[in-house]
């Protein structure tokens, strides 16, 4: 038989199946940190899960584990099929997918051992980071190679977004990660005090413009188009859109750190790019919403529809929260406090995870040769849990946050302070709670999915491997 | 304008070379100046590298994570000098490899801790905050107490931070060993604390 | 009950400014006046310390720019529904708009006294029931006013959430904005 009529999906349904556990153990994690904030004795006494050492883990096993497997998952599927041609490399992409997950688990492991460089999501150490980029680039050998070997003219859009994930990404991890080491294990970087605060905002704010938005956006852009069987709605819009974002994300990163001791003009011109950014954003959420017009009754027949149309809903609120949090005088309010947290959470979860869920049950059949999920109406309880969650979440975070940076700052009219910081953490505690059950119900609702598509997989294994044959290109659009 | 877009998207490398292009710019403009601005690279009067132990000290605070809830930057706002202590200036982190300014204030900023409560105070609370601050939601880091310090690296360390240039002396690196050998890791990290905030 | 009475409200005949002027208005008054009685009479209490009085000035102010973003908000909000209506309800008008408006907006208004209670942890509990009424109430009676079908209407539905949710976020950062600089509640800044 020859392999090269088919494409390859072997990689992929692993890297499904390892984003799935990496939801599971995550978001645990997190669950975890926040049951730590109500009730400080669940620390135990023990180094290895206190809440200084689990919340570097958390949030690099939610961004790398999980969304890191997605993204490779969903890219490894979509630029075959959108170049139409077998993926460059299968065995190279077997390497890239077990690689990521041994590098990501042996990184989070090592940040439970105390063994962390602090800059956040880039908390692992020099030999860790070596392995990762030696993953990350294999895996750009393979993605590129896949389109450089394509038989289709034109690159299609998610392929841009995904090629910026991947460069940019890998341009973000060597600048921020440089460092000496003075151990085999630990290093101090080559940037000190200011300077170091500077080029990891560039990588922080980049890590969530790059990982987390571009590449989810390339997943978006194959997975709508495809679920709703029409194509994306304005190419031109989509042209400008991906220029103007990877232009203009880049210069946001100072607005980590307004009000720091770093130069004035930077902090000026991260706020003003960051208002900026709302267009480029809000341009492609106009694109998706617009790509739907038509396909009205697929949010009834198609089970995974939901997750894809609301995480649009979220991707708007984000973008356009994050900006405004931008603005210097409103960060004056929500620098430090929860306020940030609940808008990192909006995003990650009412967009980064709504799409993936949204994808991953749109390709999970597809993949095991299933005609459809074991369970539409597990599918339609997990989406409800979910976005219960996620606002029960973000509305407690919002009115902490608020609290927390106006108890910060208030004074009485003889200029004294109001508030103690221990008042502070006494007031956030209820919503503390709140935030513990939203997050649980979204723990929750990625467990009944993990068991969803489990099934969905048993039922259907005889059928593997799966040969799904590479159609002939239209005339005209030959390479 | 899309004609050339069609060009552009017709070829891998020239997608390459435009997306890695376009997404420079901005990482080089707010870099690289930064890199020859001398204010941002010249230490305020009383600036002093760490000393072994302090070091020693600041390596186990990153290494708890302290930095996901404490903060060390006090801001140019009213409110935050009154609670904090004089605002931060850049000069006085040019010796802090990494920066440990934090992102959240979980707990309060530590940016002028050093000398606000005895040495004593830091070890009931370390041992146990809710001992000094019964409402306090900080973990407790008993360890500390039970650990004596790992003086292994510490040569390296210093070798590695004098490279860097920060301004050891020989004497300090050869000795560096013997003066934190015995410690506790709560010494350490105490050391530590006590001169937050003291180099403006 | 609810579904049978928005029936009601499609089929009688009004035109958006009696509409307006004769119920939404009276409405839109309830939160801002019970905020001002709540800043200046009761303060904000922030559990521990004496709750925060604003001043008569300040106080006015606040309530007054609340009570023109409501409005603001009422009429973008139903201009947008218009606008949108062009894609997900072709039938639509622009007096439709306004009924949808006023449904979703009437149980949030009237929940406006609670503004009287000055309490962060209040408000949140009494207000996520209110805010999850007025979120089915958007789903309802889209495909009844606007007379489209149902799957056009969920979609139209979600992006009203979102538009919604998006001006409900610029109003934290607008409140922010104010406070910083002098307008509210004592800030060292």
């Amino acid at each position: 038989m020859n392999k090269d009529l088919y494409y390859t999906d072997s990689a992929t349904i692993f890297l499904i199946f390892c984003t799935m556990i990496w939801a599971i153990v995550g978001m645990s994690a997190g669950a975890y940190l926040a049951s730590e904030l109500v009730m400080p004795w669940l620390n135990f006494d023990i180094a290895e899960i206190s809440f200084g050492r689990l919340r570097p883990f958390h949030t690099n096993a939610v961004i790398f584990g999980f969304g890191g497997s997605a993204l490779i998952a969903t890219a490894f599927y979509s630029v075959q099929r959108t170049c139409h041609v077998r993926l460059f490399s299968p065995k190279l992409a077997w390497i890239v997918a077990i690689g990521w997950q041994i590098g990501v688990a042996v990184g989070v492991a090592s940040l439970l051992m105390g063994y962390t460089s602090t800059k956040e999501y880039a908390e692992f150490e020099w030999p860790i980071d070596i392995a990762v980029a030696i993953v990350w680039v294999s895996f750009g050998v393979v993605f590129f190679g896949t389109l450089a070997t394509r038989k289709i003219r034109p690159i299609y859009v998610s392929n841009w977004f995904y090629g910026a994930l991947i460069i940019v990404v890998a341009m973000l991890h060597i600048v921020n990660n440089l460092a000496i080491p003075y151990s085999w294990t630990q290093a101090y970087p080559v940037y000190e005090g200011a300077q170091d605060a500077i080029v990891q905002w560039w990588y922080g704010h980049n890590a969530v413009g790059f990982f987390l938005t571009a590449g989810f956006l390339g997943m978006f852009y194959y997975t709508l188009p495809k679920q709703a069987d029409k194509p994306v709605w304005s190419y031109r819009l989509s042209v400008i859109a991906f220029w103007a974002f990877i232009y203009t994300y880049i210069w946001v990163g100072p607005h980590h750190l307004h009000y720091t001791s770093i130069p004035d003009w930077l902090m000026t011109v991260a706020m003003v790019m960051s208002i900026i950014l709302i267009l480029p954003s809000w341009a492609t959420m106009l694109n998706a919403v617009m790509t739907m017009s038509g396909a009205w009754e697929k949010l009834r027949t198609d089970p995974g529809m939901k997750f894809l149309v609301v995480s649009m809903i979220f991707y708007a609120l984000a973008t356009f929260e994050g900006p405004m949090l931008a603005i210097k005088s409103v960060n004056v309010i929500s620098h430090y406090t929860d306020w940030t947290v609940g808008h990192v959470h909006s995003g990650a979860l009412g967009w980064n995870a709504f799409v993936t869920f949204g994808t991953l049950y749109f390709l999970v059949p597809k993949l095991v040769g299933a005609s459809e999920l074991y369970s539409k109406r597990l599918v339609n309880i997990h989406f409800w849990l979910a976005l219960m969650g996620v606002l029960t979440y973000i509305i407690a975070l919002w009115a902490s946050g608020v609290a927390q940076g106006v108890m910060n700052l208030s004074i009485n009219d003889y200029g004294q302070l109001n508030y103690s910081f221990i008042d502070i953490v006494v007031v956030t505690i209820p919503y503390h709670w709140m935030r513990l059950i939203g997050g649980l119900m979204f723990l929750f609702g990625a467990l009944l999915m993990t068991y969803n598509l489990y099934r969905t997989y048993a039922a259907s294994k005889h059928n593997l491997p799966v040969l799904v044959k590479i159609p002939k290109v239209h005339p005209g659009n030959e390479i | 304008m899309l004609k050339l877009h069609r060009t552009i998207e017709s070829n891998s490398a020239l997608l390459i070379f435009g997306i890695l292009i376009v997404s420079s710019i901005g990482g080089f403009v707010q870099i690289v100046p930064n890199l020859f601005d001398e204010s941002l690279h010249k230490g305020t009067e009383n600036v002093k590298p760490y000393s072994a132990l302090q070091l020693t000290g600041r390596d186990i605070y990153i290494r708890e994570g302290c930095v996901g809830c404490h903060t060390q930057q006090v801001r140019p706002l009213v409110a935050e000098v009154m609670r904090y202590g004089e605002v931060s200036l850049s000069g006085e982190h040019i010796y802090d490899r990494p920066f440990l300014w934090g992102s959240k204030r979980t707990g309060p900023d530590l940016a002028r801790l050093g000398g606000k409560y005895s040495d004593k105070w830091h070890e009931m609370h370390l041992n146990n905050p809710r001992a000094v601050v019964p409402q306090s939601i900080m973990p407790a880091y008993p360890w500390l107490t039970k650990n004596k310090v790992d003086s292994k690296d510490i040569v390296a360390k210093l070798e590695l931070l004098k490279w860097y240039g920060h301004p050891y002396t020989d004497e300090e690196i050869k000795q560096a060993e013997q003066a934190i050998n015995g410690k506790t890791e709560l010494e350490a990290i105490i050391a530590y604390l006590q001169v937050l905030g003291t180099f403006r | 009950m609810i579904k049978a009475s928005i029936e009601r409200l499609a089929q009688s005949s009004y035109s958006p400014a009696k509409l307006f002027f004769g119920f939404s208005i009276w409405l839109i008054l309830i939160p801002p006046i019970s905020a001002f009685f709540g800043m200046y009479y009761y303060g904000w209490s922030m559990g521990i310390a004496d709750p925060i009085r604003l001043s008569l000035t300040q106080s006015l102010i606040i309530s007054i720019f609340y009570f023109l973003m409501l409005v603001v908000g009422f009429f973008a909000t139903a201009l947008t529904i218009k606008w949108m209506s062009s894609v997900y309800a072709p039938k639509a008008t622009l007096k439709d708009a306004f009924a949808v408006v006023t449904v979703i907006t009437t149980p949030i208004m009237l929940a406006g006294v609670v503004h009287l209670y000055p309490s962060i942890l209040f408000h949140v509990i009494a207000l996520s029931p209110i805010f999850a009424l007025s979120g089915y109430l958007l789903f309802a009676s889209i495909p009844i006013l606007l007379k489209t079908d149902y799957d056009r209407g969920i979609f139209m539905g979600c992006s009203l959430f979102g538009f919604i949710s998006t001006a409900g976020i610029s109003l934290l950062g607008i409140s922010a904005i104010a406070w910083v600089h002098g307008i509210g509640p004592n800030l060292g800044v």
